[in-house]
């Protein structure tokens, strides 16, 4: 017999601030690999330990393409004549 | 040789391909993909499998919200692993909102804004000049959004 399931999904939403790297990259990892409760102890211990790899990855990557794009906010706000806000970007 | 009794993994793809039409009622003007959009709902509203298409009763409100929700990005087209046929939406975010919603519906935007799945949160999550963001589960056979097995 066939069966049409649904998935579950999460909702993340914060309070005063968009989403931080930390919180993309759990987002990133949800998509890109799911450990099944049920798998075998052996094989669930190096997926995690690969999830864990690749989490950190996530986290650098994004936390430097937001450092870059703050890059390119300055040059925007210092060619628009507000190097005042600069001082923003960097708290 | 052996003859055993299945729904062909290829049918259940087509389904979710909209391939079938054992009905007379369907209107399809193109081979284009259907827009499928997420609207939010508030714990007062009444959804579930019964619901036949999108409603504004007690739909969210707030800033960064706009009635009817937003279009969702089918981010793996419908393929079949195994037996199984599924497709993932791509994560949705409100940005920059001030919003609480208790669950969600997607909707067919482009077929009478019929009803393709109702999604509970389990609580009431709330956004204040925040990002909202629902967050698909992963891409596959075992835990996809939506599944035919």
């Amino acid at each position: 017999m066939s069966t049409i399931l649904e998935g579950e999904v999460k909702v993340m939403a914060t309070k005063g601030r968009g989403h931080t790297p930390e919180e993309i990259a759990e987002f990133a990892l949800a998509k890109i690999l799911y450990v099944s409760k049920d798998a075998n102890p052996l094989i669930r211990e190096q997926a995690e330990a690969f999830k864990g790899y690749i989490r950190e990855v996530l986290v650098k990557y994004l936390k430097q393409a937001v450092q870059s794009d703050r890059t390119t906010l300055a040059n925007k706000l210092r060619d628009a004549g507000h190097s005042d806000l600069i001082k923003i970007l960097e708290t | 040789m052996a003859i055993s009794q299945a729904m062909a993994t290829s049918f259940k793809v087509d389904i979710l391909n909209g391939v079938h039409a054992f009905g007379t009622s369907v209107t399809r003007g193109s081979t284009t993909a259907d827009t499928f959009k997420m609207a939010l709902y508030t714990s007062s509203a009444t959804l579930g499998a019964t619901t036949t298409a999108y409603t504004t009763a007690n739909e969210t409100t707030g800033t960064g919200y706009s009635a009817g929700g937003q279009d969702l990005t089918v981010s793996t087209a419908p393929t079949s692993t195994s037996t199984t046929a599924w497709l993932d939406f791509s994560d949705e975010t409100w940005t920059s909102s001030s919003i609480t919603a208790r669950g969600a519906l997607i909707y067919n935007d482009t077929q009478s804004d019929k009803a393709v799945a109702v999604l509970d949160f389990g609580a009431d999550k709330t956004s204040t000049s925040g990002d909202f963001t629902v967050i698909f589960p992963a891409a596959d056979s075992s835990n996809a959004i939506i599944r035919i097995a």
